[in-house]
């Protein structure tokens, strides 16, 4: 694996984990507004306007 | 796993059944490749999809039956070289589908309704799309197009929702070397954009939305709009070039090449660069079986001048793709926006070939032109998408 690839490869995988551990784990937005009923943008909303 | 209502990688059991398609590839391949073609392999993968996990699976094969017939009717029967009949037939069930939509459930009668039930197939338009293509290109041709192959392309799990929209040959070519090509570089390839469009659409596209657009409240402000249209543009980008990225790695880990949909779009420095980078497959589909047919047809009757009559196709294409979002104002205008996007770069572009000078950009240096059209594209794509989003009206 070359220089390039791998730094490219740390920096996705560094943001997956904390990206991960932020919003699926510690729930950020919800510690940030509590009073914020939560609800997460469904996945696939974009897809349903296009059926 | 829930059945029936699970939609291509929108839950985590349709990531279970990925996981398990996959390994039955493999096994597949490690086991019965020389008496077992790909193809069987492939359509059994497709059916399961649909019988067990697809939210509407009669109406789906009622509908691959119908394309199938119609296809097949129109190649045998339809010899005109005009093809806008053929593609209104096979388009069809669209317009049913964008029919039913405009009458809201509740006003609706239980004939409306149960033709709402009918109609909205996800996947519906691309699968249409898909074919529509097909016959284009091989409407002349005489080979046998089995109803196995026709399904193996319509009903292809990984891009069956919303593409890429891929070409028959190109998918068929790829299906004859698939079990080759599951390989250890092919599950790398797949690998690397798998953990790609899971960041994009998982994390990046859900923490812009939970940290952007979900925080943004209607003032009524020109800060708020402007807000919403940038912070949008970014969450439809990463969310549905993530979502390529997972159709095209699925289909890598079954040893099926799918192209790709999103190319660094925001490097685009015109409209027609845009569309080869930004959901490309849409902007190549619409080139190749509406732009161009209509400019051939405007061209055969003599309508306005050469750069008069691929404006107004351009605009058309772009107006066509509009509707196809949904009848709503905001898709038509939308579309219209970037068709005039389009007929603006175009005159200008006849212009500086006319007068053998930059009429906009004067004598400006090549990187300055580069970078100042990078800029204003994204300004116009944001307007236009914000259109598209509905946010405004």
């Amino acid at each position: 694996m070359n220089k390039k690839k791998f730094v490219r490869h740390s920096i996705i995988y560094f943001l997956l984990i904390l990206g991960y551990v932020l919003l699926y784990v510690a729930n950020l937005d919800s510690i940030l507004h509590p009073d914020r009923e939560l609800n997460p943008k469904s996945s696939v909303n974009f897809v349903y306007q296009q059926f | 796993m829930d059945l029936h209502s699970t939609l291509p990688f929108s839950s985590l059991a349709f990531f279970q059944f990925a996981g398990l398609a996959v390994l039955f590839f493999l096994l597949v391949k490690l086991t019965l490749k020389d008496r077992l073609p790909y193809s069987w392999v492939l359509a059994a993968f497709n059916a399961s999809y649909i019988v067990f996990l697809f939210t509407k699976p009669l109406q789906l094969a009622v509908l691959i039956l119908y394309l199938y017939v119609a296809f097949l009717a129109l190649r045998k029967w339809y010899k005109s070289n005009n093809v806008v009949l053929p593609m209104l037939l096979l388009a069809l069930p669209i317009f049913g589908m964008k029919t039913v939509i405009l009458f809201p459930s509740e006003d609706a009668s239980d004939l409306m309704l149960n033709a709402q039930n009918i109609f909205q197939i996800a996947g519906l338009s691309y699968m249409v799309f898909k074919v529509i293509g097909l016959y284009i290109d091989e409407r002349r041709n005489t080979e046998k197009i089995s109803l196995l192959a026709f399904f193996n392309f319509t009903a292809f799990v990984p891009t069956l929702l919303i593409g890429p929209i891929d070409r028959f040959r190109r998918f068929e070519a790829d299906v004859a070397k698939a079990y080759e090509q599951i390989s250890l570089s092919f599950y790398a390839k797949a690998w690397d954009r798998l953990i790609l469009g899971v960041l994009y659409k998982y994390i990046i596209a859900e923490a812009i939305f939970r940290f952007g657009l979900s925080q943004l409240h209607d003032d009524g402000s020109l800060l708020y709009h402007v807000s919403y249209m940038y912070t949008y543009l970014f969450y439809l980008f990463f969310d549905f070039a993530g979502y390529s990225l997972l159709a095209i790695a699925f289909g890598n880990f079954i040893g099926l090449d799918v192209p790709i949909n999103f190319d660094r779009p925001f490097l685009s420095v015109n409209p027609k660069e845009f569309w080869k980078k930004w959901h490309k497959s849409l902007g190549d589909w619409l080139g190749d079986y509406f732009f161009k047919p209509l400019f051939k047809e405007f061209t055969s009757k003599k309508i306005l001048n050469p750069i008069q009559r691929q404006n107004l196709a351009l605009f058309l294409t772009f107006t066509l793709m509009g509707f196809w979002n949904g009848f709503e104002l905001h898709y038509i205008l939308s579309g219209m926006l970037f068709g005039l996007y389009s007929v603006v770069h175009n005159y200008y572009i006849y212009r500086c070939k006319k007068t053998k000078k930059d009429v906009f950009f004067g004598n400006l240096s090549s990187t300055g032109v580069r970078w100042l059209s990078i800029a204003i594209m994204i300004q116009l794509v944001a307007f236009s998408i914000y259109l598209f989003s509905g946010n405004l009206f």
